[in-house]
């Protein structure tokens, strides 16, 4: 039997194919240990998406009464509040969300600086004075503004070299632009104590970030931040700020039922309460969805009219199309 | 080709504007009856498609421009008030950002028609150094425009370009820091910069409109080449009138391109570009990965791929440059790749491959086998030119290439 049979060659060859894409793979795995953030489904996604009206009030509830005290939101005045596309509520409602706020306006005719209730043509506040204050209060990190932050983000994800043309492929067939919304909701519901290896003490040296502390390979937190598997380099100044039922449901939107309140995997029913939850999860879900309206308010007016433009383009390249071949079938080309 | 005017003004009017101003004249001598091959195929519709999209940038741009502000404490919120508030802006802003990137996918594919098809060679080697330097134009006018954005990537991504010069200190001390800052008009990048971009941006684009009037004559003397490479010999049976066939050949090409950029515009208008540009620009905080926008990649990964600074520039300004010497590095008798050897034909479409592998390292961080593989693409991609054309030219086997375009048509049917 010869030593370089056919048969021999082949698999010989398809071990090779095999080994060497393992190590390449495992290269590429090992080279990026970025977080991979889940896509997450959204009901302004894909090519017929539009907001859930109740969850962006929701999630505007969610941003007024826990993020408001570090973060501002300048580009998004009170009147978006009624203007369609967005949480749409009436005019007198906006006006009173306007109202609980103070905003410093002047000079006055006296030359004064002076605060007044605020209007529908201001824009959200920011909780500080400038970034300064802000740094100074939150241990040197600032806060940042968070009208544009459904768009400022964008959703890493964990897969070798070869796999990205087809993820690729696969988010234009699926308009997957919602990268932002997948990344807020993952950082959210993302922290955790800082986690501890089995490594051995001289393997834990060379492993990057961790030390070996009372007989244990740890994460090497700094002082004052917070774990995150989400966050570039799982250390985030922000503390977690969301927990269970933090905000409460608007007026008559809870379900009543359990039945209909376990409809929905982000809400618990608490049967000795006899009321519906909102976890940490279904907040997040809800702020971030809000957070991508303040970022594309526009979103459903660009949609709807793509589908007319589209409609349009289509019947035009058929006509031309038609049109083109009746022309050029009476000459010999 | 330049043939004889046949235009016969019909009204009184016409006549008395054709002695004065012969304007109905040039249109009807250009853009009616031009003889134009009768065997075009698809791949040579990206012309008009690339008019339509010049067109529309600048229509785009101008609209922009009454709402924009080059001020660095203002120009991010003039764009975002604009979107928000403006009528339509969203819509003129997605237009113009994505047309940047539809204009791209043209252009490519209108360079690699050029390429497979020796459309740069005799005698129309002016038209296509014409057409690289409408090119780098696009070039700069893109850059300058991403950069007027003023989120975060346009700040790191003009101090990484203007930083180029910097390289030529080792050449001669100073010289660089000189040039860099001349450039700038400020030490680093500020708003300085961002009045000078706004005023070339807005300049370049008509720059653009006069290289193409230069291009589109450039074409006309010798007329178009067409896919068998054999040069028109009989118009009677070889043309058609560019009136009707091609309008609206080129008009049915327009529209289906339309479709992918309608498609990108209303539901993917955010995809082509980077997250970090929706956050104000910060002299302070770099971004974790500066990358420019795609249609740049290929050659920023050519200029990672070399060690040195100053190697790395002239290489990646080299990739382009090399291409106006193509007319001449090629040897080949036989203009069309249609009947050139396998060899060209594998050679053309690994340099497509290299192009597009090189644009995929490019928004890879240079470690590692990325580094590698883009001095493999890149050492390819200057051999095709510098090497392969030269060479196959003087020893490969070519096809019968057909006596005259009208056989080929006779011989198809």
């Amino acid at each position: 039997m010869k030593i370089l049979s056919q048969r021999r060659i082949r698999t010989l060859a398809a071990s090779v194919t095999a080994s060497v894409m393992m190590v390449v793979a495992s290269a590429a795995l090992a080279a990026g240990d970025v977080p991979h953030i889940e896509k997450q489904s959204w009901t302004f996604g894909g090519l017929f998406g539009s907001f859930d009206k109740d969850q962006l009030r929701r999630g505007y509830m969610v941003y007024k009464n826990v993020c408001t005290s570090c973060h501002g939101m300048k580009r998004v005045h009170f009147r978006n509040l009624k203007e369609p596309g967005g949480p749409e509520y009436s005019e007198d409602e906006a006006k009173a969300f306007a109202k609980e706020v103070e905003v410093t306006d002047g000079p006055n005719d006296e030359g004064d600086m002076f605060t007044r209730k605020g209007r529908l043509t201001d824009t959200f506040p920011s909780p500080y004075k400038n970034d300064k204050e802000a740094a100074s209060v939150n241990n040197g990190s600032v806060p940042p503004d968070l009208s544009l932050m459904g768009k400022a983000r964008g959703a890493t994800r964990n897969i070798p070299w070869f796999m990205e043309p087809l993820y690729w492929i696969y988010d234009i067939a699926t308009v997957y632009q919602e990268q932002g919304p997948d990344y807020i909701y993952a950082l959210l519901t993302s922290y955790g104590e800082p986690p501890v290896l089995k490594l051995s003490e001289e393997k834990c040296a060379h492993k990057e970030g961790y030390k070996f502390e009372d007989g244990a390979c740890k994460f090497e937190l700094i002082e004052g931040l917070n774990y995150n598997t989400a966050f570039p380099g799982h250390q985030i100044a922000m503390v977690p700020p969301l927990y269970d039922d933090a905000v409460e449901w608007p007026e008559g939107a809870a379900p009543k039922t359990k039945e209909a309140c376990e409809k929905d995997p982000d809400l618990k029913w608490l049967a000795d309460e006899n009321r519906c939850s909102m976890t940490a999860s279904k907040h997040a879900r809800d702020v971030a969805a809000f957070l991508m309206w303040t970022a594309e308010p526009k979103l459903e007016e660009r949609k709807s009219m793509g589908l007319w433009v589209m409609l349009y383009v289509l019947l035009m390249t058929v006509v031309l199309y038609l049109s083109k071949r009746a022309l050029w079938r009476k000459v010999k080309h | 080709m330049s043939h004889q005017s046949t235009y016969q003004p019909a009204y009184a009017f016409t006549r008395w504007l054709d002695s004065r101003l012969p304007i109905l004249r040039f249109v009807d001598d250009t853009l009616k009856t031009f003889p134009t091959p009768r065997n075009l195929n698809y791949w040579w519709t990206f012309g008009g498609i690339l008019a339509i999209c010049l067109v529309l940038q600048i229509l785009t741009g101008i609209v922009m421009a009454m709402h924009y502000a080059p001020h660095t404490l203002v120009a991010f919120d003039t764009i975002e008030h604009f979107v928000r508030d403006g009528n339509y802006g969203w819509l003129m802003r997605y237009m113009h950002a994505v047309g940047g990137t539809m204009f791209f996918v043209a252009v490519y594919i209108h360079m690699g028609r050029g390429l497979y098809y020796g459309s740069y060679m005799a005698p129309r080697e002016i038209l296509w150094i014409i057409g690289v330097l409408i090119f780098l134009a696009m070039m700069a006018t893109a850059f300058m425009g991403y950069s007027l954005v003023w989120g975060n990537m346009s700040l790191w991504a003009v101090t990484v370009i203007t930083n180029f010069f910097q390289s030529l200190d080792s050449i001669y001390q100073g010289l660089g820091t000189t040039l860099v800052e001349w450039i700038r008009g400020d030490f680093s990048v500020s708003n300085v910069s961002l009045n000078r971009l706004y005023s070339l941006h807005y300049l370049l684009p008509f720059i653009i409109i006069g290289l193409v009037i230069l291009h589109v004559w450039a074409l006309h003397v010798p007329g178009n080449n067409n896919p068998t490479g054999v040069e028109v010999q009989n118009p009677e049976t070889e043309t058609l009138p560019f009136h009707p066939y091609y309008t609206v050949k080129d008009g049915f090409a327009i529209s289906a391109f339309l479709i992918a950029f309608v498609f990108v515009l209303f539901w993917l208008p955010n995809y082509f570009s980077h997250p970090d540009n929706y956050v104000v620009a910060d002299p302070l905080s770099t971004p974790a990965h500066i990358t420019p926008e795609w249609y740049f990649l290929a050659y920023y990964a050519i200029l990672k791929a070399v060690p040195s600074q100053l190697g790395g520039v002239i290489f990646m300004f080299a990739a382009i440059i090399v291409m106006f010497f193509a007319p001449w590095l090629d040897t080949s008798p036989v203009k069309s790749g249609k009947h050139r050897s396998i060899t060209f034909k594998i050679a053309f479409w690994l340099l497509i491959f290299s192009f597009i592998a090189l644009s995929y390292l490019g928004a890879k961080s240079p470690e590692g086998w990325y580094v590698w593989l883009s001095r493999v693409f890149m050492i390819y991609y200057f051999a095709y030119f510098l090497a392969l054309l030269p060479l196959m030219g003087l020893f490969e086997k070519t096809s019968q290439q057909p006596a005259s375009i009208a056989e080929a048509n006779s011989k198809a049917h």
